[in-house]
């Protein structure tokens, strides 16, 4: 961009925090928001503003939510026994989705990974230990990925469950649905095998 | 420059913009290395994964290398905590102390039987230090352990001593507090790798002080937030 266009550059470069957006790209999406309806580019900024600034951490679950208490956690219908602990609100959704759960969750905003400097801290597990406290808690779920940070992760926070003597369950690992042998990772083939169960 | 399936493992991965992935790995020939790998998810599934034997395939000019292929050899693949938490020290002792791209095979071979010790017998602290004096050793760093290089006198199993870093060990008047502090019993085990001693703990603690020396006073983090090793 030519030097005398100063704020049609921090434009472009603001759209470059976007994942996946580079320099050429930033640049595209800059000409499509001056190029269309400006009342719809308005908006944008306008909502992106007003999100940043709304939007927080659900003070029982750390998902975010404009709320004091997200609507998952404010939903007095689901199951008090039971929370999910999972990586981040992605995560979160896909088990809403795709699974039948309807119990509690907490979510971490992240996994432990020292060398990327997340401790527990980091991931609100203070903020776990009281939510762990409560009467009607009696299973967690740890719902962590099944990666070398995700299984320390899910080690620390069981040692924390055992702590109030609840029961931990871990989600199991396996042969996924459609899958064929002779096309799995052996990663994932050898841990199916050794987690095999009575049939 | 292009190079084809070299033994490697995994030493931690980091994501990078939307769909591409940081991989740094251990390998044989070029010692640590970092890669992008693109598109990483769809390309190489969830075969990136420490633990694991692999054959890597890269390729690229200066600083940036792309990951070409994945081929895993076989699976260590394990659920066993003080292994993983194990892995996370050895792999951080490895990114923060190793430059990138200064081939040492012998640090592969180092690896490659210390991860095998460790997912064997995973309470076995013994192998983490000599892990962490092999290390050492490689990087250029050699620990001199049983000579007071300053009363040209060999160490002495009842005699206490104060060690300084590239020197080694002088004699002193008694114990203090501090990291360098430490008996020549520990000091005569550790120059002959024997690490089943009460004097564990006095080398853990020893080698931890050593090792922040090195790396500038910042502290290992894996030991910092998950207050283990
Ligand atoms: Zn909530």
């Amino acid at each position: 961009m030519a030097d005398n266009d100063p704020l049609l550059n921090r434009l472009i470069d603001a759209l470059r925090v976007l994942p996946g957006v580079g320099q050429k790209t930033a640049q595209r999406m800059a000409f499509h928001l001056l190029k269309s309806d400006a009342q719809k580019a308005l908006q944008l900024g306008a909502v992106i503003s007003e999100a940043v600034e709304k939007i927080k951490h659900c003070s029982i679950c750390r998902n975010y939510t404009e709320e004091t208490v997200c609507s998952v956690c404010a939903d007095l219908g689901r199951k008090a026994s039971q929370l999910c602990i999972v990586e981040s609100p992605t995560d979160l959704l896909a088990l809403e989705n795709g699974t039948g759960y309807r119990g509690y969750y907490f979510v971490l905003m992240g996994k432990l990974s020292p060398l990327d400097g997340v401790g527990p801290e980091q991931l609100g597990l203070d903020r776990l230990e009281q939510r762990l406290q409560q009467p009607e808690v009696e299973e967690v779920i740890l719902a962590t990925s099944a990666t070398m940070e995700g299984e320390v992760t899910a080690h620390v926070i069981g040692d924390l469950v055992k702590k109030y003597n609840l029961r931990s369950t871990r989600l199991a690992q396996g042969v996924p649905v459609g899958g064929e042998l002779e096309y799995l990772d052996l990663n994932t083939l050898s841990q199916a095998f050794d987690s095999r169960t009575d049939y | 420059m292009r190079v084809e399936l070299e033994a490697a493992y995994i030493l931690h991965t980091r994501a990078y913009r939307e769909s591409s992935l940081l991989v740094y790995a251990l390998t044989a020939e070029h010692g640590v290395v970092h890669l992008i790998s693109r598109a990483a998810k769809k390309k190489h599934g969830n075969m990136i994964q420490p633990l694991t034997k692999c054959y890597l395939t890269w390729s690229g000019k200066g600083s940036l290398l792309s990951l070409n292929k994945v081929e895993l050899e076989h699976s260590k693949y394990t659920r066993n905590f003080r292994s993983h938490v194990q892995c996370l020290y050895i792999h951080e002792l490895l990114l923060r102390l190793v430059p990138e791209r200064s081939p040492a095979p012998e640090l592969f071979d180092l690896y490659e039987q210390t991860l095998e010790k460790m997912l064997k017998s995973p309470t076995d602290e013994g192998c983490l230090r000599a892990f962490e004096l092999e290390l050492l050793a490689i990087i250029g760093h050699p620990l001199q352990l049983d000579f007071d290089y300053q009363n040209n006198l060999a160490v002495e199993a009842e005699q206490y001593y104060r060690y300084v870093p590239d020197a080694g060990p002088v004699l002193s008047a008694g114990l203090n507090q501090t990291w360098d502090s430490l008996t020549g019993r520990a000091l005569l085990d550790m120059a002959a790798g024997d690490f089943r001693t009460e004097n564990l703990p006095a080398m853990k603690r020893f080698l931890r002080g050593l090792l922040e020396f090195y790396l500038r006073g910042k502290p290992v983090l894996t030991r910092q937030l998950l207050k283990v090793n």
